[in-house]
C-alpha cells in the first residue's frame, strides 16, 4: 500500500520495496507453517486502516536490567546504550495493542 | 520434519564470506573453541588439541556467545583507538561509539551470567585490519555482525532455558541492526541493508551451525 501510494522515491523506493518483499516471503512461510507443519488454520489477512494515528509507545524501550541484572552498574555504560543493547520483547497483548490501531 | 520446513536456504554456506575469512588475517590466539555434549551430529565439533572449551549444554551456548562478543568488543574498542574513528565524520562516530558501547555491554554481561564458568579472555590479533582505512574498518565490522547474527539463528535451537533463549532473542536482533546499519554506511540508500546476500528467498537470514563458526573463526588467522 506504501509502494503503491506514488510518494516514496528512488532510493527510499529500492530500500521499501526490499523490505516489502521480505515481508511478502514471511507471510508465505509462516502461511506454510502454520498450515502444514502445525497442521493448523492461518488466519486470515484482516482489513487494515493505516490512516490511524501511530502510538510511538514500546514497552520496555528504556529497560537496562537484562537476566535479572542492571547491565549499566555492571559495566558503567551508560543507560541509553545498554537499553539500545538489547531489544525488548512485546507480548500477545501488547502487539495485539499496537496491530489493532491499524485494523479497520 | 519442520526443522527442514522452516530451515532457509540461506543457510547454505557462503562461500565469499568463508574465502574472505580466510584471507583476512585476524587471529584468535587459541588453537580453536569447541563445544562439548552436543547432541547434533552435524554440530558437533571434535576437540581440538590447545582448544578452549566451552563447556556443554546452555553453559556451551553462552560461551560460545560469550566468545563471539569478546570478538566483536575487542574489534570496537581498536576501531575507537584507531585513524578511521578520530577523522570519521559524526554520524559514523557516533555509530562506531554506540557499536562499541553495545558489544561492550554484551560482553560484560554474558561474562558476568556465566561467572565461574566463563571462558578465559581471548586473545585476538587484528593485525589485518587498518585501523586508519575506513573501508577496512567497515568491511571487518561486516563481517563481524553478519557472522555474529548468522551465529545465534543457529545457536537458537539448542538453547534449553526460555531466560537464555529470551536474552539471545533480545541480542540478535540488535546484532542485524548494526550489520544493517554497517551495510549502509558501505552503500548507502542501497538494499544492502538486507542484502540477497543474506537473505533467502523466504525472506530468513542466514543460520550457521556451531562448526560453520568455530571452523571459522581460527581460519580468521
Amino acid at each position: 500500500m506504501g509502494i503503491d501510494a506514488g510518494v516514496i522515491e528512488g532510493a527510499d523506493m529500492a530500500s521499501l520495496k526490499n523490505t516489502s518483499d521480505h515481508e511478502l516471503a514471511s507471510i508465505i512461510i509462516l502461511t506454510e507453517v502454520v498450515g502444514n507443519v502445525l497442521g493448523a488454520n492461518p488466519v486470515m489477512e484482516p482489513a487494515f486502516d493505516f490512516t490511524a494515528a501511530t502510538q510511538a509507545i514500546y514497552a520496555g524501550e528504556e529497560n537496562v536490567m537484562h537476566g535479572g541484572v542492571d547491565v549499566t552498574q555492571l559495566t558503567g555504560i551508560d543507560s541509553a546504550a545498554v537499553s539500545e543493547g538489547w531489544d525488548e520483547p512485546l507480548n500477545k497483548d501488547q502487539v495485539l495493542g499496537i496491530a489493532s490501531l491499524f485494523l479497520a | 520434519m519442520k526443522n527442514d520446513l522452516i530451515k532457509p536456504q540461506g543457510l547454505v554456506k557462503d562461500a565469499n564470506r568463508r574465502k574472505f575469512l580466510q584471507k583476512g588475517s585476524l587471529s584468535i590466539a587459541a588453537a580453536g573453541l569447541f563445544m562439548v555434549g552436543c547432541n547434533d551430529d552435524d554440530d558437533y565439533m571434535p576437540p581440538m588439541k590447545d582448544g578452549v572449551m566451552l563447556g556443554s549444554a546452555d553453559i556451551g551456548i553462552l560461551n560460545y556467545a560469550y566468545a563471539l562478543e569478546q570478538l566483536e568488543a575487542a574489534f570496537y574498542a581498536a576501531v575507537i583507538q584507531g585513524g578511521y574513528f578520530a577523522n570519521a565524520n559524526a554520524e559514523e562516530k557516533q555509530i562506531m561509539g554506540d557499536l562499541e558501547k553495545h558489544e561492550r555491554a554484551h560482553k560484560e554481561f554474558f561474562k558476568a551470567a556465566l561467572g565461574s564458568s566463563a571462558i578465559a579472555d581471548l586473545e585476538v590479533d587484528f593485525s589485518a585490519i587498518d585501523f586508519d582505512d575506513r573501508m577496512s574498518v567497515l568491511g571487518a565490522a561486516k563481517t563481524f555482525e553478519d557472522l555474529g547474527v548468522a551465529a545465534y539463528n543457529g545457536a537458537g535451537k539448542f538453547i534449553q532455558d526460555a531466560g537464555y533463549l529470551l536474552i539471545a532473542g533480545k541480542i540478535v536482533s540488535v546484532e542485524a541492526r548494526h550489520a544493517a546499519a554497517i551495510r549502509d554506511l558501505l552503500n548507502p540508500g542501497s538494499t544492502d541493508f538486507a542484502g540477497d546476500d543474506l537473505i533467502d528467498a523466504n525472506g530468513l537470514e542466514r543460520t550457521f551451525s556451531f562448526s560453520e563458526v568455530l571452523s571459522a573463526l581460527p581460519k580468521v588467522a
